[in-house]
């Protein structure tokens, strides 16, 4: 399949949208995910003002790497229209298409109509396997925003605090160590709100998923869209409206892009030098926890141990009961970032020419395997998560 | 450096009295000159509008002073901090050079100050206290802060602003460098140059004098000649080769970024190993074989 156009693909999808839809009207089934619109936001490491050319030529590159380590074979072509390309990858005897709409060079919108048993796992590995693209991460915050912009319809909640176990689960007044949920329906507000009571589950309520109901034009709500957006970036929709589901969807990432921006123009670190003049810019992030950490050298352990979900390398170095040090390197985007770890706050520092995603994703981890009430925020105590 | 760059910002676990009195770390490492054209070289300014005040730091180790110095700054005046050191506004109407101490050489530093008789403030670090001890601030707020003695948690007091100095020890250095690798190898360089990699982890590089420089670019030299040597030399190789043309230089020989899979694998001995490097530079104990020794020792060329 081959489309030209973003009109094109928005069209298509459109029709594939209403399609689903009235076969789920009309049979009240849907043949598992088929025909669900689906969109991956993946965030690629390039500038802002990064040409068509240079943009298509990276993802050439990431694809011919994916392929020569997972061996699906793998391509990307051009289209009518700039920074909007087709890409096919080959897996499990099928062909599955992608539309890369990468009008942000930085930003992309990567559709597909194809099955996400089948995708998921390969754009998991495209995201995961070289340090070029990465998944946005969506903390809590910002799903619980989204949420807002429609009809919440449901939820999903995920929490598993075994991967960071510094603290004895068989202890009285142990937190839970996991949590799974799936609500659908219009109570769903409700009971997040009962969870999430401090009398309730308020550091294991972790929100991982919000199925929200939408309508772009408000005059008219056979137009709408029920979007299911994921922590990991990623997006299914069904309904009768591509033009609510991607207003929904570039809303969204516009609030995610801008928080990304504002955390690496206000809070990396830099040094300003002129003519011979030194100045220091920027400020840690603080990762702030509501209940200290229950035993330093295993969280440190666990969150710098290079492998997933944290992905960050680094070798702690305790300089006291109270303080470890880490200087780390995010294998996600091969950059360096520095964290000085206390019980109750861990200070990021970000070097000039890091990656904002990192933060964002350390964030959305913790808030996932560690505690749901993780907040950022800057050294006046303000939240950077308000979205 | 650390400490009062994070007062000034107010950086979370620290008081945050000098925020609140409007200062901000203004220059570091600023060289500027008197009213007699004589350098000056504060290691930290301080500057605040709303207080119509700056803080030129001096800190001092040791328990001497230079007199030399001092008496250069005693010739300091508002209009060379606002002509010369371009302080903005107010911030250099009044102001005062500020000497930091360690308690226990307070007595030898008071004799220094006194012998002037300078009027320069002196701070000393006293137990959880930054206590003022001699004279007093042009300021009267901090004349209040300090001499009742500031409270410091000295235990999470920030440290990542400047993460070392010329001072510091090598493991401290190697936590720095070996990261900036990583990166090297991410982007595929196939090299490192000394020069490049002192320019990439010194943050005040380009300000150093050429002494400095001299002093990190051998401490540098030695943490990636032990790197190479011992733990990493699977993955760096001393280039003697282009010595001459680029200075110190090595080749990186083996990443983790060309392998087809594993790489996670392989991410992780890389971590195993830099825990090695840094307990065998912290203990001085190290069970690895020696390999040869290609590096050029003290008193061999280096052009770079």
């Amino acid at each position: 399949m081959f489309i030209r156009s973003r009109q094109e693909m928005a069209q298509y999808i459109h029709d594939r949208m209403n399609k689903a839809y009235e076969d789920l009207t009309e049979d009240q089934k849907l043949e598992y995910e088929v025909n669900m619109a689906k969109v991956y936001l993946i965030e690629a490491h390039l500038a802002p003002d990064t040409p068509h050319d240079k943009v298509f030529g990276f993802l050439s590159n990431s694809l011919s790497e994916f392929q020569a380590q997972h061996g699906n074979e793998a391509s990307a072509r051009e289209t009518d229209e700039e920074r909007f390309f087709n890409a096919q990858i080959r897996a499990e005897d099928e062909t599955v298409d992608f539309f890369i709409d990468a009008s942000d060079p930085r930003f992309w919108l990567v559709h597909s109509m194809d099955k996400s048993k089948i995708i998921d796992p390969l754009l998991d590995k495209l995201a995961s396997g070289g340090h070029e693209l990465d998944k946005a991460w969506m903390p809590v915050q910002l799903l619980r925003h989204v949420a807002g912009l429609g009809v919440l319809r449901g939820l999903s909640l995920e929490f598993d605090r075994r991967e960071i176990p510094d603290v004895d689960f068989e202890a009285s007044g142990a937190p839970a160590e996991f949590l799974k949920m799936q609500l659908w329906g219009n109570k769903a507000s409700k009971v997040l709100s009962i969870l999430s009571h401090e009398e309730a589950f308020p550091h294991e309520t972790t929100l991982s998923k919000v199925k929200v109901k939408y309508w772009a034009n408000l005059d008219d709500d056979s137009e709408s869209t029920i979007d299911d957006i994921k922590y990991d970036g990623k997006i299914t929709a069904r309904g009768t409206s591509f033009h609510s589901h991607i207003t929904l969807i570039t809303d969204l990432y516009r609030k995610y892009s801008g928080k990304i921006r504002e955390i690496e123009s206000d809070y990396s670190i830099s040094y300003d030098v002129e003519e011979q003049r030194l100045s220091v810019r920027g400020d840690p992030i603080n990762i702030v926890f509501k209940k200290p950490i229950g035993d330093m050298d295993v969280f440190c352990r666990h969150v710098f141990s290079s492998a997933n979900p944290f992905r960050i390398w680094g070798v702690p170095v305790k300089l006291n009961n109270r303080h470890t040090r880490v200087s780390g390197f995010d294998l996600h985007v091969g950059k360096r970032i520095d964290f000085e770890i206390t019980p109750d706050y861990m200070r990021v520092y970000l070097p000039a020419g890091s990656c904002g995603n990192s933060v964002i994703r350390i964030i959305t981890n913790l808030q996932h395997y560690y505690d749901s009430l993780v907040d950022a925020q800057n050294n006046e105590g303000r939240s950077l998560l308000d979205f | 450096m650390n400490l009062f760059i994070g007062l000034c910002r107010g950086a979370r676990g620290l008081p945050i009295v000098l925020n609140q009195q409007g200062y901000t770390d203004f220059w570091i490492e600023y060289k500027f000159s008197n009213s007699l054209n004589q350098d000056v070289v504060p290691e930290l300014i301080l500057a605040s509008e709303l207080k119509a005040h700056s803080l030129l730091f001096e800190w001092k180790s040791g328990a001497n002073l230079d007199h030399d110095q001092l008496e250069r700054y005693s010739h300091v005046t508002t209009d060379d901090l606002r002509m010369r050191a371009m302080l903005r506004g107010r911030s250099a109407d009044h102001f005062d050079v500020t000497v930091v101490a360690k308690g226990e050489n307070i007595e030898r530093i008071l004799i220094g100050i006194r012998s002037g008789p300078y009027t320069f403030p002196v701070l000393i670090v006293a137990g959880s206290k930054i206590l003022l001890r001699e004279n007093s601030f042009a300021c009267q707020e901090l004349n209040q802060i300090f001499g009742a003695g500031l409270e410091i948690d000295w235990d999470i007091v920030p440290m990542s602003y400047f993460p070392f100095d010329r001072e510091s020890p090598l493991w401290m250095l190697a936590e720095k460098i070996i990261p900036m690798i990583l990166e090297y190898m991410v982007r595929r360089e196939p090299r490192i140059s000394l020069d490049n990699i002192a320019r990439d982890v010194v943050p005040t590089w380009t300000i150093l004098g050429q002494g400095y420089r001299s002093e990190m670019k051998t401490k540098i030299a030695e943490v990636i000649r032990q790197a190479e040597q011992y733990e990493f030399r699977d993955y760096l190789r001393y280039n003697r080769d282009m010595l001459g043309s680029f200075g110190h230089t090595w080749e990186i020989t083996n990443n983790p970024r060309d392998l087809r899979d594993k790489r996670h694998t392989a991410w992780r001995k890389l971590q195993s190993l830099q825990r090695n490097f840094l307990e065998a530079l912290r203990t001085g104990r190290r069970i690895e074989p020696q390999g040869e020794l290609p590096f050029p020792g003290p008193g061999e060329s280096e052009t770079s």
